[in-house]
């Protein structure tokens, strides 16, 4: 085991220089440049805007550029931003905790929602409740994002004014009251993210514990006399799982990475929004620390699932 | 109807009108390729789709202009406001004015960072760290505009409490024409030979040469006035990593608290500001991110923010939005304008590795009547009409604000003339009905960026153009693309890789002709040898221009300086060297009860900001 997971991420090394070398190149083929609207401005005078270039080292040909960007990196130096200088570190940290709080959130939501759901709908194959969830499961996993959280909006914010449509990180409250003003901000965002990723759960469920639920090894725990929550329960969804923790597990890295559509919408400062904002600013450094990491994360959860394989089903082994 | 001959905006009025359903509008803006969230958005400006007839739509939005009196609202004691939110949908991503051109920025500074004086909607200055205007009467301005001698404001300090002192504003302009700095701001300084400290509250400036617009960097976003002290260890190579440009120190009306990058600025009120009994609020917040037409909504629907900033978004939304009560649009007049450029030179022919060269003339833009002809064919009172509503005036010449800058002229709407001239030309109409010439097609490519108000005019002139028998191409490139300065990048405007472009310039304040109309200078052509980087994007080339351009330069009388620049507006007019489309109006949305924003087009929409309150 040990050997393997070792194997892994001697293999990981190569796999992530190859994704960043390609991250760099694509972003620095782009057109743009991180001046925003300096060419417009008729009292900017040219000399500027090469001092500028020459300063944030942009007239570098672009591998002397991706040789700098990453010996910083193994040194540990994420870099500065092109636009205010500021520590891409310190720039994602900030917005880490409302990113990982409203994904999370919206995750495990998803989570509780998809699996009972999820369950019930392949035990009760063609029931009325089946398919009432494949519906909701098709019906969320079909509308993007970005029309969900519009009609939200319209919704609770328009018509029902009940929650507000920007996000708000600086609450001025105390106790319950702060509690009950972060949910409210947080709430629409939330739904929207759960509501597709229980979609999409949901389907995963309801499919793999159907490829279990008629083998012959719960038909004989049900000959056994089981009860039928200890059938389902213990004998079939154990089983039935193993290939939704995978999928679980590869879900994660989005839940640091942020959600560009969903953040963008409700203005949720989060990593997501991040992104967009250094995009359009042709922010390269930032980008690139967060795709990257994006990268990593990727990988690694990867490996963790395969690994997870391991633990879970004992038929595999890594010898 | 074939898609070739409806826009949006066509389809709008006719669900409007309740000619077409509910149904077919949507399929036909989806079919279209319009997204889901817009069609929506549009359906929503449409007044949530009740068929109802145009002519029975309530009367038009109100729209307040700027108050004439500055404060309506007289305190006793300083704060107890509470706290203002505003949302900027450009989020700040940098809070010194100097370092960045954006107006995002250069707002979110100007809670923190004041200038020395502001120009009002009306372009009358008022001090604000100055202690009185400079002017020749007081002995405080050369006659020749050579000099200038800035008083300052007594009992100033900064929020750490260094007082503020004429050291100050030597060094800001010190820092700023620092070529190491690369300061975006240092246009404005450049002007400047010199700047004396006279005592520790009076400053003479010396310019190099005498300028009417000598107001500038200081009346603008140019000039907001860092502290030395500060600074100091920040100046040339090293300003960029100074803790400052995060944090910023001033002597503004709110002292920071918190800024994060793109997200959110938090500032508390300065107990020591220099203006007695104000703030009012104790507390402002700047939210940053998403898009215009959610901005408005906040503040205009949902009331959840005071103030919006920079509401691009088409009139009829904005209308439709002030129905809810909730508070009302602002618009403001500032000169910016929305124009549309013809290439002098061919961008298909490429010339020692270069397209677009002067030494490639364009194959039809070249000849006046023609140039006449698309000009006829801009019907611009439509465009404003039915797009830009009271955010939108129509313009007829490049200069087109204040009125004293502006000759007496008009361009007409009259595609009659237009196919006349064209025939008069030399160009027929083939089988098509698209003109050619010596086996030339007459094809233009119409690019700008991606703005539905922008591909919404496009469809406009496309249409009136193709009644005239151009051929046209519409290309439209996102924003930050179109509007970036990278010699590499094909797309921008400065290539101008197309035969015919549109976007809005911007000005620096009343006076600042000179910058304007270095657009139309010979020796300002953008080409390879210049990397792009200079000013005539049009490749507009003429003696008499420039002439009267140096001319104008030297005048230093008022009176004389408006009559050549009308003289210039006259030559670009009569040349159609560029054709002027439509004074845009800043918009900004506040809620009802928020007063006294007093918004200026020639200022930041926040230099008001210690007298804003709320009822």
């Amino acid at each position: 085991m040990t050997k393997f997971i070792l194997r892994r991420i001697v293999i990981s090394i190569p796999t992530l220089l190859g994704i960043s070398l390609v991250l760099f190149a694509i972003i620095s083929l782009a057109p743009g440049d991180p001046f925003g609207d300096i060419a417009l401005n008729p009292n900017v005078p040219p000399e500027v805007q090469q001092k500028l270039r020459q300063q944030l080292g942009l007239d570098d040909p672009v591998y002397v550029r991706y040789v700098k960007w990453l010996t910083s990196l193994l040194r540990g130096d994420w870099g500065v931003s092109f636009v205010n200088r500021a520590q891409v570190v310190d720039l994602i940290w900030q917005r880490l905790p409302t990113t990982i709080f409203v994904l999370g959130t919206a995750y495990l939501l998803a989570l509780l929602i998809a699996l009972p759901v999820g369950i019930i709908s392949a035990v009760k194959q063609y029931s009325l409740w089946d398919n009432l969830a494949t519906t909701f499961a098709f019906l969320g996993y079909s509308l993007p994002t970005f029309f969900t959280g519009l009609l939200f909006i319209l919704v609770f914010t328009v018509k029902l004014r009940w929650l507000p449509e920007v996000y708000t990180t600086n609450i001025e409250a105390s106790g319950v009251n702060y509690l009950l003003e972060v949910l409210r901000h947080a709430a629409m965002p939330i739904m929207v993210l759960a509501l597709f990723q229980s979609a999409e759960l949901t389907r995963y469920v309801r499919s793999s514990v159907l490829d279990v639920i008629h083998l012959d090894y719960v038909r004989t725990a049900r000959a056994k006399g089981l009860s039928e929550p200890r059938v389902v329960l213990v004998h079939a969804v154990r089983n039935a799982l193993i290939p939704v923790v995978t999928i679980m597990a590869l879900q994660i890295p989005a839940i640091f990475t942020g959600a560009l559509i969903t953040e963008q919408i409700f203005r949720v400062p989060g990593i997501g929004s991040l992104l967009i904002a250094s995009i359009n600013a042709h922010d390269t450094p930032v980008i690139m620390g967060i795709v990257f990491t994006y990268a990593v994360l990727v990988v690694t959860f990867n490996l963790i699932a395969d690994v997870l394989y391991g633990v879970l089903d004992p038929r595999i082994t890594y010898s | 109807m074939s898609a070739e001959d409806w826009s949006v905006e066509d389809l709008v009025q006719q669900y409007k009108a309740g000619s077409i359903s509910r149904r077919d509008f949507v399929a036909r803006l989806a079919g279209a390729g319009i997204s889901a969230g817009l069609i929506f958005a549009i359906l929503q400006a449409c007044g949530g789709g009740e068929k109802r007839p145009t002519s029975q739509q309530q009367p038009g939005a109100v729209v307040t202009t700027v108050p004439q009196a500055r404060s309506t609202f007289t305190p006793t004691r300083r704060g107890g406001g509470g706290t203002v939110r505003v949302l900027w949908w450009q989020a700040p991503s940098i809070l010194n004015p100097h370092l960045s051109s954006g107006t995002k920025d250069r707002d979110g500074s100007r809670i923190f960072l004041e200038p020395l004086v502001a120009f009002d909607a009306e372009a009358n200055l008022v001090p604000i760290l100055a202690a009185e205007i400079p002017s020749v009467e007081k002995g405080t301005l050369d006659p020749g505009r050579k000099w200038i001698i800035w008083k300052l404001k007594k009992g100033v300090t900064w929020h750490d409490g260094t007082p503020f002192t004429a050291e100050d504003v030597v060094f800001t302009w010190q820092y700023a024409s620092d070529p190491e700095t690369a300061a975006l701001s240092q246009g404005g300084y450049r002007k400047i030979e010199s700047i004396e400290k006279i005592d520790d509250l009076t400053v003479k400036v010396t310019l190099k040469e005498p300028t009417v617009d000598w107001t500038t960097p200081w009346s603008n976003s140019d000039g907001l006035i860092l502290p030395k002290h500060v600074h100091e260890r920040y100046k040339g190579k090293e300003a960029r990593n100074a803790p400052a440009n995060l944090k910023p120190i001033g002597t503004g009306p709110y002292k920071i608290v918190e800024f994060r990058p793109n997200d959110i600025i938090i500032a508390d009120i300065n107990p020591n500001y220099h203006v007695e009994n104000r703030p009012f609020f104790d507390r402002i917040e700047m939210k940053g991110g998403g898009d215009a037409p959610s901005a408005a909504r906040a503040v205009l629907q949902t009331g959840e923010f005071d103030f919006a900033w920079n509401l691009q978004v088409s009139w009829d939304e904005l209308e439709a939005m002030e129905k809810a009560g909730q508070g009302v649009i602002l618009v403001t007049q500032g000169g910016s304008q929305e124009h549309i450029q013809l290439n002098y030179t061919d961008p298909n022919v490429e010339i020692d590795g270069e397209r677009a060269s002067l030494k490639a003339p364009h194959p039809f833009f070249t000849d006046l009547r023609v140039r006449q002809a698309f000009a006829l064919a801009m019907n611009k009172k439509l465009i404003v009409d039915q797009l830009y509503g009271k955010t939108g005036e129509v313009a007829h010449v490049y200069y087109y604000t204040p009125k004293k800058y502006v000759p007496d002229v008009q361009q007409e709407y009259n595609l009659d003339k237009a196919n006349r001239l064209l025939d008069e030309a030399g160009w027929r109409r083939g089988p098509d009905g698209v003109r050619t010439k010596d086996g030339k097609r007459m094809k233009v490519l119409f690019q700008t960026s991606v703005n539905k108000l922008r591909q919404d005019t496009q469809a406009i002139i496309k249409q009136d153009l193709q009644k005239i028998g151009v051929e046209v191409e519409l290309k439209s490139v996102i924003a930050d693309v179109f509007f970036a300065a990278d010699p590499g990048n094909p797309d921008n405007f400065p290539h101008f890789y197309a035969d015919m472009q549109m976007y809005t310039y911007t000005r620096g304040g009343p006076d600042d002709y000179l910058d304007i109309f270095r657009s139309f200078l010979s020796t300002e052509v953008r080409q390879k040898a210049n990397n792009w980087a200079t000013q005539n994007t049009t490749r507009y080339v003429s003696k008499e221009f420039d002439a009267l351009y140096e001319q104008a330069k030297r005048e230093l009388d008022p009176v004389k300086a408006a009559e050549l620049v009308k003289q210039m507006n006259k030559k670009l007019f009569d040349d159609v060297a560029v054709v002027p489309l439509v004074g845009r109006g800043g918009v900004a949305a506040a809620k009802k009860n928020l007063k006294d924003t007093n918004l200026s087009g020639w200022a930041s929409n926040l230099w008001w900001l210690p007298y804003w309150h709320r009822e």
